[in-house]
């Protein structure tokens, strides 16, 4: 190993080009991986949104012509914008809450607690991927154990994920069912309170509630914060369940939007389906904006 | 992100199989003629496994007869994921050699380029009827030949027929009226349906032709009927949903997302409209006895029933070896044997010749759907007519959207139709 003198000392007998060229050699891997398939990509999408790119024939420059239609011409827009918020205002709440519940039960000192925080993360592993899909196809589908296990309570039984009213509040359960990845930041983030903080409290005579609102939400939201952000993106671009389990279906309940943007791709209407995406980014950007701009309100950090 | 990944792993999973069998295809036929450079042709269909298994005999036969060529079969399963598929494989250039296409689909491949006119490739079709041949010409190019023909069918199940008091001679055929009287008698008599929802818009491209006026207008750029016409059809099914004499929405949605069987294929209804080609599938699907008769008439209306090709022999484009996908296309559409190889899963074959020859050899099983074809080409008085334009899949979407959303009496009947015709005619004029 070169000692730093070293170091400084062959970069001085050097020209100042290649000096400078060094490193980006070095980074090259990772520059033309992301010129290529990102960048590239993501300013191509941009200009065949001013398109009518079909896939197979050169693109057409027709200005904002696609943008005029999703905002003026296109139900089915409206219909996914309504069906992804109402989607995240479900599954995002629903997952941190579990999220964090389960966190505050595993972070005890308990014997075999590694094995349960393993057990309790497996589903996170798994959630997303077509099998799981499928599973929940056969759960809560006709015949399925859903049915069986409502209609063993004497409640009216009925596919759920067969019904416009139920079927995305039953996907939303799926992504909490998924909910390790945000549990074990939870987790890093309890065991980060200084139980100092708990012992003032008890002594100051704070219940069990009274301690969790008062000292683990505060000290825990800058986890929250993140927490919520990344659940909120990735709800924004849910695709696979509503794909594999429901189609869009019943009715559109579950049109997500990066589904009926797919759905454009399927179309031959990739100009459209650029377009789609873009605003995607826009509504993400603001949705993401404010909830960095509100954080100042209720994020607190110690320093 | 998430998309991104499905869609590759998704192509990475459908390439599997085909990249297995060409390995192992390989890995066998090196041996025999190393002289001859061999071709290799992607040949790829939707169907069930009825079909794959019918179709490789007709391969391996062609394999046979040319030891040059090797054929590799691409599995697709159901018609909606083998288009997605076909979709991309389009875009990326990668479409397979010959293509099995669709009446719905052939504008939205043909028109946009992917497909090969295949009019300068000398394949014989002398022996196929003109009319039929044009379902595939867009603009003068034939961009797919029909490889066989199928007819509208109302299915029943004889034994419940019966059992229900309602007897069906082998030239019954009812008005519309007398079979929504049927469909209620059986389910007031059985406590089953007495048919399954035919939802669906090309169930009602035949209640449309009755009416005499065409499904799409003459420009291709508008729907060709009134909305009248698709409130009374709404209508129609809405009094029999209402009665309980067919499936609720929740039971045909379902239905359609694959998440369970039609109540037919149980025995827990007792007619569905379908295509005549299914009868020998259906019949295996089922435990139940099928039979077919010709779908109700519209009294003072014109005859509704037509001709379609059921599927077509398209080729790609892009293929390295247009000479020879031709020639594997002229022994699918002319080889006795391929025919008989293949039977009458698609459909009755399209040349005059192999299906005298078929009809006259014909099994116990496939006989009554010969006999069905014959009684649906005598009433036949009008040609399909050209393929639907080329936005017809998204218009299809909106229309069947529009369908359930009736079906679930969240539109009315009039709502319903009026929303079709302005939002096909929106999407159709684009």
């Amino acid at each position: 190993m070169p000692t730093s003198q070293e170091k400084t000392s062959k970069v001085k007998n050097r020209s100042p080009l290649s000096s400078r060229i060094t490193p980006y050699l070095f980074l090259s891997p990772w520059m033309i991986g992301l010129v290529v398939f990102s960048i590239g990509p993501i300013l191509l999408s941009l200009y065949f949104s001013f398109t009518n790119f079909d896939l197979l024939q050169p693109p057409n420059w027709i200005g904002m012509q696609n943008y005029k239609n999703i905002f003026t011409n296109d139900q089915l827009f409206y219909t996914s914008l309504v069906v992804t918020f109402s989607y995240i205002l479900m599954a995002v709440p629903i997952r941190l809450i579990v999220a964090l519940a389960i966190a505050m039960l595993l972070n005890r000192n308990i014997k075999g607690i590694g094995i349960y925080r393993a057990v309790y993360y497996i589903p996170s592993l798994i959630g997303s991927s077509v099998a799981v899909a499928y599973l929940w196809q056969q759960i809560f589908g006709p015949g399925g154990l859903f049915e069986k296990v409502l209609s063993l309570l004497g409640l009216p039984a009925s596919p759920w994920i067969d019904e416009p009213g139920t079927a995305l509040f039953t996907l939303s359960l799926l992504s909490a069912w998924a909910f390790g990845s945000s549990m074990l930041i939870f987790l890093a983030g309890l065991k980060g309170i200084p139980e100092s903080l708990y012992e003032a409290a008890e002594i100051d005579g704070a219940t069990k509630w009274k301690r969790f609102v008062h000292v683990t939400i505060p000290m825990l939201s800058p986890v929250v914060f993140f927490n919520v952000i990344m659940s909120i993106i990735t709800a924004f671009t849910q695709f696979t369940q509503g794909y594999i389990i429901t189609d869009g279906g019943p009715i559109n309940a579950t049109l997500f939007y990066a589904l009926y943007l797919y759905n454009q791709f399927t179309y031959f209407k990739m100009g459209y389906a650029s377009a789609l995406a873009w605003i995607l980014l826009v509504i993400l950007g603001a949705f993401t904006s404010i909830i960095f701009f509100t954080s100042k309100k209720w994020v607190y950090y110690e320093s | 992100m998430n998309k991104t990944i499905v869609l590759l792993t998704s192509v990475g999973i459908a390439l599997l199989p085909v990249m297995a069998t060409q390995a192992s295809a390989h890995g066998t036929q090196v041996v025999k003629r190393a002289s001859a450079p061999k071709i290799n042709l992607t040949f790829s269909w939707w169907g069930n496994a009825t079909r794959d298994a019918l179709t490789e005999k007709a391969i391996a036969y062609y394999e046979k007869l040319h030891p040059n060529v090797h054929i590799t079969p691409q599995f697709n399963g159901n018609f909606d994921d083998y288009f997605k598929k076909l979709t991309v494989q389009a875009s990326g250039g990668s479409e397979p050699d010959i293509i099995q296409m669709d009446y719905d689909y052939i504008s939205a491949f043909g028109d946009r380029g992917a497909l090969l006119n295949l009019a300068p490739y000398h394949i014989n079709t002398k022996n196929i009827s003109q009319s039929l041949l044009k379902d595939g010409m867009l603009g003068g190019k034939l961009y797919g030949i029909p490889n066989s023909i199928n007819a509208y069918a109302l299915f029943y199940n004889p034994v419940l027929m019966k059992k229900a008091g309602i007897k069906v001679t082998p030239n019954t055929r009812w008005t519309w009226s007398q079979f929504a009287a049927v469909v209620k008698k059986i389910h007031n008599k059985l406590g089953i349906y007495g048919t399954d929802d035919p939802e669906d818009y090309e169930h009602f491209g035949y209640y449309v032709r009755q009416t005499g006026k065409p499904v799409y207008s003459a420009n291709q750029k508008s729907v060709g009927y009134p909305a009248i016409t698709l409130q009374n059809w709404f209508t129609y099914w809405n009094n029999l949903r209402n009665a309980k004499a067919i499936p609720n929405e929740a039971v045909t949605l379902s239905q359609q997302m694959g998440h369970s069987n039609d109540p037919f294929m149980a025995g827990k209804s007792a007619s569905i409209f379908y295509w005549a080609n299914l009868y020998e599938s259906l019949g295996k699907m089922t435990n139940q006895p099928v039979a077919m008769m010709l779908p109700p008439t519209m009294p003072g209306g014109k005859e509704g029933m037509y001709l379609k090709p059921s599927q077509f022999w398209s080729i790609s484009a892009t293929t390295k070896h247009p000479k020879q996908s031709a020639a594997f296309v002229n022994f699918l559409l002319n080889n006795l044997q391929a025919n008989q190889d293949m039977g009458t899963d698609r459909g009755i074959p399209v040349s005059s010749i192999i299906r005298k020859d078929m009809e006259r050899t014909a099994n116990k099983a496939s006989k009554p759907e010969f006999a069905y074809f014959d009684k649906a080409a005598a009433v036949t008085t009008t040609p399909l007519g050209t393929p639907p334009p080329v936005n017809n899949d998204q218009a299809l979407a909106q229309a069947t959207t529009i369908l359930q959303e009736v079906g679930y009496g969240q539109l009315s009947a009039k709502q319903g139709a009026e929303q079709t015709v302005s939002q096909m005619n929106q999407i159709l004029g684009n």
